[in-house]
């Protein structure tokens, strides 16, 4: 297996020193105060696949009104799923509350701020154990159990066979490294040509690979990373380690962090100015209204007009350029 | 304790211990009408510009986006009512947001 190039400065929020040990590991990107996370090595796979066994929507039940304990849902279908799965049968079926769980993908984040969210059913017991239909069953869970039954029969008829269904949502360690799930994250898009960042204050939300994440220590810390990952002078500075593609420049991901990002002190005043732009433009682009069926792309271009537009956009984008400025 | 991959386990990565964490920001129409009407009744109030030049630019830059929360021309009447504030406390032309100046045309 080829591995990751190792990175060429000195790095104190680094992935990539750490993936060079980590090619069979939960991409953990190991630095001595933060540490980012993705769940998968580089296009390798994805969690939370196939969608429509995780992905789920609310349905209506009969006359007799919902069972708040154990609502009904269907599996969100989508005409981006691709084959075979396009083409199975969807589930549906009554699940546990507890096993509800808000699930967020590379289009859910706006520059700091939550934007589209999904809902998933996500079979982890509140101790961090997954659990198979069989272990569902066995612990008491009859509705997740009938789920994943169906999942599996599904997963097992039309996958490759190279592994279960419930290991197909812990590939390498992806879904349960989130667990437990911190109060406090910086989660990060990795996909598209300008970068999305916001602070996630939720300790029920589950990440998907589309996004890395990391527990800061801090609410300053994380509106520090938050305020140099939006940023159009990170963007611009990283733009380098960009791959390139037939179509230009290929997704973000990593790339950011080949940047050399000082780790947060809150001593450095230059650190606690960023802290505070960042928390102030949380709070601007808390204001924007997002038009119904706006899609993500247009709604982060409208949230960072209007970052430019208040100025806290410009403040941002010197500070990071003061921060970056090689010694 | 490290793993062997060096990792070291991160202030509540291993017990979830609670961080002094912030609520979340969440607007609803509601509250931001209520921003709307504090900001235009701290105008009203003020015989002469209440706000820092930059106060006034966050002020205009933002007011057009609060306003679009308010459905059925509601935004648009606070917008123009805010418009008249700021026309009559004079509010300097270099001072307002650039998206203020575009949308009402001043030069």
């Amino acid at each position: 297996m080829a591995r990751p190039a190792a990175s060429i400065l000195p790095l104190s929020y680094s992935p990539l020193s750490d993936l060079r040990a980590r090619a069979h590991a939960p991409t953990r990107v190991s630095v001595t105060f933060v540490t980012f996370h993705r769940p998968s090595p580089p296009h390798r796979c994805a969690i939370l696949i196939p969608r429509a066994f995780v992905l789920v929507e609310r349905k209506t039940s009969g006359r007799l009104g919902s069972n708040p304990a154990a609502p009904l849902v269907a599996g969100k279908r989508s005409n981006l799923e691709k084959m075979p799965w396009k083409e199975v049968a969807g589930l549906q079926g009554n699940i546990e509350n507890q096993f509800l769980r808000k699930v967020l993908l590379g289009e859910s984040i706006l520059p700091y701020r939550i934007f589209q969210e999904f809902e998933g059913v996500i079979p982890v017991d509140e101790v961090g154990h997954l659990l198979s239909s069989t272990s569902a069953e066995e612990a008491g869970y009859p509705h997740l159990s009938a789920w994943m039954k169906g999942a599996e029969i599904s997963w097992d008829s039309n996958g490759k066979g190279k592994r279960t269904f419930t290991e197909q949502l812990d590939y390498i360690g992806q879904l349960l490294s989130q667990f437990p799930i911190s109060q406090l994250r910086v989660v990060y898009s990795k996909s598209g040509s300008q970068p999305a960042a916001m602070v996630l204050r939720d300790s029920r939300a589950v990440v998907d690979h589309m996004l890395y994440w990391a527990t800061p220590s801090s609410e300053q810390e994380a509106a520090y990373l938050a305020a140099i990952l939006n940023s159009e002078t990170a963007r611009s500075q990283a733009a380098q380690f960009q791959a390139r593609g037939q179509f230009g420049a290929r997704h973000f991901d990593k790339v950011m962090f080949n940047l050399p990002i000082p780790k947060f002190k809150v001593a450095q005043s230059v650190h606690r100015a960023l802290a505070e732009v960042g928390t102030e433009a949380e709070r601007v682009a808390s204001l924007i209204e997002i038009p119904e069926g706006e899609r993500f792309v247009a709604a982060r271009q409208r949230v960072r007009r209007a970052l430019m537009a208040d100025g806290i956009g410009n403040e941002i984008e010197k500070l990071v350029e003061k921060l970056l400025r090689p010694a | 304790m490290d793993d062997l991959f060096g990792h070291v386990p991160q202030k509540g990565e291993l017990f979830n211990e609670p961080l002094p964490v912030t609520a979340p920001i969440v607007h609803t129409p509601e509250t931001v009408r209520a921003l709307c009407l504090a900001t235009i009744a701290e105008a009203r109030a003020a015989k002469i510009m209440p706000w820092t030049p930059r106060q006034l630019r966050k002020n205009t830059a933002g007011f057009p986006f609060w306003a679009e929360w308010l459905k059925n021309g509601e935004g648009d009447r606070l917008l123009r009512e805010f418009k008249a504030e700021l026309d009559r406390l004079e509010a300097p032309v270099d001072q307002v947001a650039p998206n203020w100046r575009e949308m009402w045309a001043l030069e």
